[in-house]
Parts: structure tokens; sequence; C-alpha cells
């Protein structure tokens, strides 16, 4: 006999290395998959599911996102090769929603639109909830003459009209899709602001948080142990709902020739580019209004939802429809 | 609640607001004009800036006249002057027309020429430069029908110059803060409302033919879009520059007709000389070859226009169209020009402003077509301010724009964008002896013998050379030449424009 | 209760003053020459020589710094002088006063056409929460919304106006020129006051006095419309009348689209045309009602619910 394990003993214990790691592999399996039951029958989910508006409107916005991200192999053609031979060709086979002036896949540009729009949206948002939280966590919890010359430079830019600022600003840099997110956030971060600032403000006054500045715990750290967590609900509402806004103006910009910079496909500038041939070509307009149109209905039945289970206080932040 | 109160009455008012309108609305309505002729403008005739016009334009209307006609040929014809001679170096006497009546009754005389001369010069801060008129000597009336103009510098085309309706007389009892416009053209002012519309009636003293429609309304409608919709839905009777798109199917339309004329504009990117990799004229040589100008009228511009060779348009007598060959559309010649040429792999910037009518569009169709013969280019698209000063800074390489004459001296057209000391290359060629559009040297001084020249052949002589050595060195990729293209309900007749569109008479209208 | 006027009086200045230096610096650092630009446009898109360009900018003080330039712009102000347009010293106050009328009428107008739509739909929507009246006028709601304000203008243009011929494409006057563009302005608001209204109605629906007028035998309807709308509307009106800012926003394209006249247009002119003193002038003017109304809902509130505390911290 020898130490040497034989083959067949090291096979074995392969064999039973393998078995083991697919017992855990399942149980984890197992685990996760219970934990998805078990979360869809949560109460929130619960919730949200129970209305057929937040369903649709999640379905929409996740549509959306798979179009955005797969938009290279949705898409039948390359969405910016030109066929001026073949412009303005009504929806066949070949292109089923149609082609527009310079003789583009319409239904492809719209695949690969969705992706300008997901991005333009994520990022104006994203800098707006990174600013507004900042200054309305320090607003709220600095109180006094920070608070108020804080809130004072809210109230500033919320006097201007967004309009001018985008306007301005679009001048300064060129316009282009980047000035366009720069000048959306630099109007869209006001509302986080206010809205983290509320939360803070309540949350301050909480007996726990109370306690836990008693027994000397850091300010950041409060902030990021009971106020963020606090905030998030209406913070995640309000994103959602902005991400519709945004959309919205980055279109309205475009009408007024701030939008993208072509070949870029970008669902505005197709609608207002497309304008002139409503009578003649209706595909090459109607596509894309109706693509921002479900998109937008899509983040507002979405945000709706989203308020019901997170922020149930049913907070009035008006929207301001983009442009 | 004392604020609930407050709400309720904010509420209230508003609705007996809209009650209120909705009732004055309908009365209104019921009142149409049917005698008339109401024409569309893309700008607004009682735009501000007319107030030294007495708050109306003086393009399109009808109302004031200048002294000297620009014809269906582009040339100066006689009209409230009935002669002119250049009695020195800097110096001309005009001949005022006799028996002329102003819309007030008055006559006209040379006190009314040098008082809008006058209120021109001190109102717009470009006039004196433009005019070459400075100062209360340079307009004299010498006697009760002859005015003397004194130059600031020796200006052969002073006459062509002055053939501009801006250059028109007006009565010095005109009062732009009441509207009132006092001129002596074939329609007189009725009624101004402000940036709506201005309503003119058919002047029965007027010196010349009369306008045969009694009326004349000019509104402005921004948009083209809604302009040609609000054509279809009979709401006015004359719609300028439709849309392209439209234009086909509103010839198709029964009841719209729709009239073209060729004027004196063209469109054409103007690369900039000074900066790599657009300063190897090779490069320029073979993106002239991509570029096939034949499609993009046929396609995009819905045939309206037609392909260029030189950036002047053929309308313009000296223009060298019929002295060049084009360079022809070759993809393989283009791609081994590339080859040969100093070209790297850099990218190209097409700029092209944002007013510029189907400007994005030909952008891209410029940038398929250099992509296609192996040279990248992107386009930035620029408000209009924007653009001014990118052009003028050379940030760019390839300029695209359209350019046209807008009275009956077209000389400017070729000093300002290939003169080194013309309006696009100046900024650059002062500051650091560059400039943008601009090849320097002999042609420069060919375009100062042009403008120079006060006979017609030794004009053309001039500027044709220096147009053929642009054209040998590629300096523009030119796209096409401009038409003017409006629709009108077909019950009309006499519709015709002219080469400046702006200048258009409206007495041969009929309706 | 002075002492808080008078301290939101003084944070209002300051955020007025806030607001012109924003707009002064930012007007200023945009790329263009008013000058250029201005008589370019004056002279029909003919470039002006640089001795025209000279003339202009010594009239119209822009070779002055730009802090020099400010400080005359304010002093100006302090005087009630707003400056005058570039392009023919028509004073700055002229063309608002020209323009305030046709924009208030556009606001009112969709004001109404958004209540007109969103109080059936949110009160329907509230009466019937979680049904499929709820659902289906929420989504009605949602989908003005939804559209850009230029592609529902045209379709709503080409509809009405050019297919069926009851309604003028474009133009101001009637009350026929009001409708779409009140139209187009009120579905978008339509949709946030549906919001706001179904909430506030589901508030009230669940307050006592409601409740007992049911136990009483009321007859649901009059309940519902005469009890809780009236009650469910005030808070929605008063945030709705803030929204300003939002109905420049709107107007500028809409003006656009149907050739009204209105301070949208006016702004968007005077932007692309460097029209500066107009720029200014205007949005100082959008900023002084935005800071009015504000502080007077605030003092409103105050005055009638002491408990609240809305001037932030300090107290």
């Amino acid at each position: 006999m020898t130490d040497e394990p034989t083959v067949s003993d090291r096979l074995k214990s392969i064999g039973d290395r393998l078995r083991s790691v697919g017992v855990q592999a399942r149980s984890k399996l197992g685990e996760a998959r219970s934990r998805l039951v078990a979360a869809y029958h949560s109460r929130p989910v619960r919730q949200f599911r129970s209305n057929t508006l937040n369903v649709i409107g999640l379905v929409i916005v996740l549509t959306l996102i798979l179009t955005a991200i797969f938009a290279p192999m949705l898409a039948p053609h390359d969405p910016e090769e030109q066929h001026l031979r073949d412009r303005l060709e009504g929806p066949s086979a070949e292109h089923p929603l149609g082609t527009d002036q310079l003789g583009q896949d319409v239904l492809s540009r719209l695949i690969f639109g969705a992706r300008v729009s997901l991005k333009i949206g994520v990022a104006v948002v994203g800098i707006s909830l990174a600013i507004g939280t900042a200054v309305g966590v320090t607003a709220g919890y600095a109180g006094g003459y920070v608070d108020e010359g804080l809130m004072r430079l809210v109230d500033v830019l919320l006097a201007f009209p967004g309009l001018l600022l985008a306007l301005v600003i679009a001048g300064i840099l060129g316009p282009s899709l980047t000035n366009i997110m720069i000048a959306l956030a630099i109007v869209g971060w006001t509302s986080y602001a206010r809205v983290v600032r509320g939360s803070v403000l309540s949350v301050k006054e909480e007996e726990y948080v109370k306690a836990s500045q008693l027994m000397g715990t850091g300010r950041l750290r409060i902030v990021g142990r009971h106020v963020l967590p606090n905030v998030m609900g209406p913070v995640v509402v309000l994103a959602t709902l902005d991400m519709a806004t945004v959309i919205l103006s980055t279109a309205g910009l475009s009408f007024l020739g701030l939008g993208a910079q072509p070949p870029t496909p970008e669902w505005g500038t197709m609608i207002s580019e497309g304008r002139y041939y409503l009578r003649s070509a209706w595909w090459v307009v109607n596509f894309p209004g109706l693509a921002i149109m479900f998109a937008v209905l899509g983040f507002n039945l979405l945000g709706d939802g989203l308020r019901d289970v997170l922020d149930p206080r049913e907070e009035e932040s008006v929207q301001n429809k983009g442009l | 609640m004392a604020g609930n109160k407050l709400n309720r009455r904010t509420v209230l008012k508003s609705a007996a607001a809209v009650g209120a309108l909705s009732i004055a609305g309908c009365a209104e309505n019921t009142s149409g004009n049917s005698s008339g002729v109401r024409i569309a403008l893309n700008t607004d005739p009682t735009a501000e800036v007319w107030n030294t016009h007495g708050g109306i334009t003086p393009y399109w209307t009808n109302v004031m006249e200048p002294l000297v006609w620009v014809n269906q040929e582009m040339d100066t014809e006689p009209w409230l002057a009935t002669d002119w001679e250049q009695t020195s170096e800097t110096t001309w006497e005009f001949a005022i027309r006799e028996g002329v009546s102003f819309h007030n009754g008055d006559k006209l005389t040379a006190d009314h020429v040098v008082y809008s001369f006058e209120t021109l010069l001190s109102e717009l801060a470009y006039a004196p430069g433009w005019l070459r008129l400075e100062g209360p000597e340079s307009i004299v009336a010498l006697d009760e029908y002859t005015v003397e103009f004194t130059t600031t510098e020796p200006f052969s085309v002073f006459p062509g110059n002055i053939a501009h309706n801006m250059v028109c007389i007006q009565h010095p009892d005109r009062n732009p803060d009441e509207n009132r416009v006092i001129g002596t053209g074939p329609y007189q002012v009725d009624e101004v409302v402000v940036q709506q519309e201005v309503v003119t009636s058919s002047f029965d003293d007027y010196w010349n033919d009369a306008g045969q429609v009694d009326e004349l309304v000019f509104e402005v409608i921004e948009d083209p879009n809604t302009r040609s919709l609000s054509l279809e839905n009979d709401e006015i009777d004359i719609g300028m520059s439709p849309p392209r798109s439209q234009i086909d199917s509103l010839e198709s339309n029964d009841g719209v007709e729709v009239a073209r004329q060729e004027t004196a504009g063209s469109c054409y990117g103007g690369f900039n000389l000074y900066d790599a990799p657009t300063d190897d004229p090779v490069l320029r040589r073979a993106l002239n070859h991509a570029v096939d100008q034949q499609l993009i009228v046929d396609t995009i511009l819905e045939n309206v226009g037609s392909p260029a060779r030189v950036p002047i348009s053929p309308t313009i007598y000296w223009s060298a169209h019929d002295q060049v060959d084009p360079y022809e559309y070759d993809e393989d010649t283009a791609s081994s020009l590339v080859e040969e040429s100093a070209y790297g792999g850099e990218m190209i910037t097409i700029v092209v402003p944002n007013d510029l009518v189907n400007g994005r569009d030909i952008a891209q169709v410029l940038l398929d077509d250099f992509t296609s013969v192996g040279v990248e280019a992107e386009i930035q698209m620029a408000e209009r301010a924007q653009y001014s000063d990118l052009v003028r800074n050379g940030n760019g390489h390839l300029f695209l724009d359209t350019s046209g004459s807008n009275s009956g001296a077209a000389d400017y057209v070729i000093y300002d964008s290939f003169h080194s000391d013309g309006d696009v290359n100046q900024r650059r060629y002062r500051n650091e002896e560059t400039g943008v559009q601009n090849l320097g040297g002999e042609v420069d001084t060919l375009i100062e013998d042009g403008l120079q020249a006060t006979e017609s052949a030794v004009k053309e002589e001039k500027y044709v050379q220096a147009q053929e050595r642009m054209k040998a060195q590629a300096v523009t990729l030119p796209v096409y030449y401009d038409e003017f293209v409006a629709a009108y309900q077909s019950g009309l007749e006499g519709v015709s424009f002219s080469p400046i569109p702006e200048f258009t008479s409206w007495t041969s209208l009929e309706k | 209760m002075w002492k808080y006027i008078v301290r939101r009086i003084i944070s209002g200045l300051a955020v007025l003053l806030g607001v012109s230096v924003l707009t002064f610096s930012l007007t200023f650092f945009t790329p263009g020459d008013p000058a250029r630009t201005i008589l370019r446009k004056q002279m029909g898109g003919r470039s002006p020589s640089q001795a025209a360009i000279e003339r202009f900018r010594e009239a119209n003080g822009l070779n002055d710094s730009i802090p020099v330039q400010y400080v005359n712009w304010v002093t100006d102000v302090m005087q009630g002088d707003l400056g005058a347009s570039y392009h023919s010293e028509t004073a700055v106050t002229t063309l608002i006063g020209q323009n305030l009328m046709p924009t208030v009428e556009l606001a009112v107008a969709g004001l109404a056409v958004a209540l007109v739509v969103a109080i059936p739909t949110g009160v329907i929507s509230a009466v019937h929460k979680g049904g499929r009246l709820d659902y289906g006028s929420q989504v009605l709601a949602l989908l003005g919304l939804s559209m850009p304000n230029f592609w529902l203008g045209y379709l709503l243009m080409l509809v009405f106006a050019v297919q069926l011929g009851v309604l003028p494409t474009h133009g101001f006057g009637t009350f026929g020129h009001l409708v779409l563009p009140a139209v187009t302005l009120g579905t978008g608001m339509a949709a946030v006051i549906t919001r706001l209204l179904r909430s506030s109605m589901l508030e009230v629906l669940d307050e006592e006095y409601i409740q007992t007028a049911r136990s009483k035998g009321l007859k649901e309807r009059i309940v519902v419309y005469k009890h809780t709308l009236r009650n469910a509307l005030i808070p929605v009106i008063t945030i709705v009348g803030l929204q300003f800012g939002y109905l420049l926003n709107g107007a500028v394209i809409i003006e656009m689209v149907f050739q009204r006249p209105g301070l949208g247009s006016l702004l968007i002119d005077a932007i692309f045309a460097r029209n500066y003193p107009v720029v200014q002038g205007l949005v100082l003017i959008v900023a002084v009602v935005f800071v009015v109304t504000n502080l007077l809902v605030d003092i409103t509130y105050r005055y009638v619910d002491p408990r609240i505390s809305l001037g932030g911290g300090g107290e």
C-alpha cells in the first residue's frame, strides 16, 4: 500500500468536491430563489404590483434599458448609414419603420436613440442627485446662516428660467449632448436639495438621532447611518420622475436647435428635423414622438408606483414638465 | 380661512377672464377679410429693427421706394431718381423724379432725399460705412430736384449700392412710436399690429402703374411648417419659402401653385486655408471630388436650386460659373488624391450655423462623403452668433453657409469672404497675418481691381480671374445655387419674384 | 411677525441681486458679439464693417469693463429704468408691456384647459381608487404630459386646422387663435394637477366631516362634488399658481410653433440676437414675480397657521 492516492481516489475526491460545490451552489440558488420569492411576496412589492399601472411603468422602463444595452444586436441597420436614394421610404420589411430624409433606418435610429436618452437621463439625474444631496444635507444639518444662504441659492436658480441657463451654457460650450447634460443638471439639482433638506430636518428631530448625537457619534456618521437611508425613498421617486423631465427637456432644447450634434440619433432632434415631413412622410416624425411619449409615460408611472411604496407621505413635488 | 378665500377668488377671476375672452373671440371671429391678399413672411415686418423706417420693414411691403431700382436682370434702373452722373472721383449728382406724391399728399423734393439719407446715417450705426457717406456735407440738395452725394472714398458702385430697399425715401412726418409710415410706394399703410401684421392699401396717386389688388396684408409666420400648413388651411394667400419637403405636396395640391425664382444666393463650404489638414490644396481638391452636388440637389433640396461650381451665383454677371470646369464627382479620384495628400487621419470639423436651411442634412451628406474617401470628419452645429465667431477665429476646417447679394452691387459678396481684409478673414489676417478663406497675394489684387473697375467688362475679367485661381486651389466646396420658392393660392395671377425676393413688386398681382 | 417679513424681504432682495449677477455674467460670457449679431440682423444678413461695430459698441457702452457695465445697469434699474433694446432703443419695459398680455392670456387659458381635464380625471381617479377608471384617467392625464409640446402642437394643427378646418393654425387675437396653444399648454399641466388633486381628494375624503356628511345620508355625488372637491382644489390651485417658471418655459415653444407674440418668444429672440438688455430685464422681472408670490404665499400661510415655520433655521 502506498500513501500515494490512486487515480480513482483522486477522481473520487474531485467528484466529491464538485458535488459539494454543486450542492452549495444549489442551496445558494435555492436561497436566492426563496429570497426572491419572499421579496416578491413582501409587503412593499405586493403593494407595488397590486397596481397594474406600476407594473406597466416598470415594464416600459425595463424594455427601454434592455433596448439601450442590446442596441447593436437589436438594430437591423447601422443608425448612421445613409442611403440618399432610398430616402423617405415608408415602412417595409427591410425598414419596419421606414427611412428618414437621409435614407437612414428609422427603427435603428430609435433603438440607438434609447441609448442616448438614457445616457442623458442617467447623467443629469446622477449629477443633480449628487449636488442636491450634498447641499441638502449640509443645509439641513448646519442650519442657521449656512442653511439660509444655500436655500437662497436654490431660490436664485428656481427664479431663473431654466431654459435661459441651458441656452447660455449651450452657447458658451457649443450645442452638444454633454453641454445639455451640464445645463440640465445645473438647473435640476435644486429639487433634490429641497427634498433632502426637508428629510434631514425631520430626521434630526427623531429621538434615536438625538440619542446617538448625545453619545458623541460624528455628524458624518449620523448622516450616513440615519439620514441618508431615510432620504432614499423620496429621492429615488424624484429621480425616477426626473428622468421623464430630462427626456422632455432634451427634446425641447433640440427643437430650439441646441440638441445633439448630427449624426447622433437623438429622439428630440428626430422629431424637430422630421417635422417638415409631417405631411409627406409621417413615420419620420411620429415614431420618435411615440418613443418619447412611451419613455416619459413609463418613468412617470414607475415613479408614481415607487412613491406609493417608498414615500407614502405623498410629497407634493410638482413636476416641471420640461420645455 | 383667509387663505382659502384668496384662492377661491383667484379661481373665479381666472374663470371670468376665460369667459370674457371667449365671448370677445366669438364676436371677432365672424369678421374675415376676403378682398385683400394675405402674404406670410418668415420675418416680422414690424420688428423693432425697422424703427428707422417708421416701424415697418422696407422689404416686401412696397410702401417705400429707393432712388435706384434693381431689375429682373440684377441691373440698376432709374426709379425715384431719373438719372445720375459721377461728377468727380467722389461726387455723384442724382436728378430726382418730379411729380411723385407721398402718401400724405406732399410732393417729393430733394429735401426729402436729404432727410431720408441723414436719418439712415444717424440712426443706423453701420450706414456710414456701408454707403460711404459721412457727415451732413455728404448729402446736399443742389436745387429742388437735384441731390449731390460726396463719398468718403472713390466708390464706383455707389448707384448700385443704394439700389436697396433699406435706402428708401420717406417723409419727415413719419413716426415710429405711432407706427406712422409715409412713403411714395404703390401701397400705403392702413394699420400696423405690432408683431403681427401690416395692412396696406393701394395708393391712388402713385406715380407709376398702381397696384391692382386693393389690400395687401403682410403677416409673420416664422415657423416654415406652420406657414405651409396655414396656406393649406386657406388662412394666407402667399407663403414665402415653404419647407422643401412640402413643395411636392403643395404642387400636387389643386388649389396651390408654386413660384420659383433664381436668386443671387449660393451655398458653399469655405475651407480654413491656414490650419492643417485643410491647408493642403491636394486634400481640398480630394474633398471637392468626393461630393456629388447633383445628388444633394435631387434629394435633400428636392430639386430647388442647382449644383454649384463656384461660390458666386451665375445670376451675378461676373460669376465664373461658365468659365471653370467643376471638380467631377468621382470617389476613386478623391481617394487617390487623399492618399497623395499630406492627410494623416486628422479629424475635419464641419461648422454649420443652425439657422441654415437644410444645413444639418447637407453637413451629414458631406460627412458621409468624406468618410467614404477615408477622411475623418465631425459636424459642429452652432448658433448664428457663435458661428460668426468660429469662422472669424478659424475654429474649424470647413464653414458651411449661404452667401448672396441683397443690393444692386454684389461686390461685397466676393470681397467680404475672400479678400484678406474682408469681413471673414480680417480678424486673423490682422492679428496673425493669416486668415481663413483668403488666398491673399494676387487674388487680393484682382479683387481690389474688380471692385474699383467702373466698366462691367473689366470688373468681370478681374473677378473671373480671381475665381479661377480660387477654384484651382479649391478654396471652397461649392454646394448649390439658391432658388427662391413661394407657394400661393391658384386664384392669384401675376405672382413673380425679384432675384432679390425682398425687393419684389406686387403691382402686377391680381386676384 | 414684522421681523419675519422684513427678514424675508431682505433675503428676497438678496435673491434678486444673485439673479441679476448671474444673468449679467452669463450673458457676457456667451460667445457671439452682440454688436456684430445685431448689426448683421439689421442689415438682412450682411456683415457690418469694423467701424460700424466699433460705433455700436461705443454707443451702447459695450467697451466698458463688465463690472462697470453691471454697476451702470443696476444704478439704472434702481431708478426704474431697465434700459433699452440694442435694436432700436425701445425701452425694455415697453417691450415687456407689449408682450405680457398674450402670455398671461395663454397661461390663463392653458390653466383653464388643464382644470377642465384634471378635475374630472382627478375626481374619478380618487373616487374609484384602484379601479379601472382610476388607472384609465391617470394614464389619460399622463399622456398629455408625455408628448413633447411641439409635436403635440403640430399634430393638433394638422387635425383641427388643416384636416377639419375649424381652427386657425397660428396667430393671435381671437378666441379661435387661443384654442390650440391653450390645449397644447394645458394638456401638459393637466397631469400634474390630476396627480395633486387625486391625492388631495383622497386626503379630504378621509376627513371626519366628510364621513359625517355621508352618515347624514347626503347623496354621495353631492358629498363628492360639493364638499370634497371644493376643499381639495384649494391647495392644488395654490401650488399650480406658483408655477410661473413652468409657464414661461412652456410658452417659449408654444409661442414659436403657433406664431404668438409673448414673453417666451421675446426671450428666445433676445437670447439668439444677443440683445442683452432685453434678456436681463425680462429675467429680472420673472425673478421679481417669483420672489413676490413666494413671499406672499409664505406670509399668508404663516398668518393663517402660526404653527408653520417657513423661514428656515435661526428662529
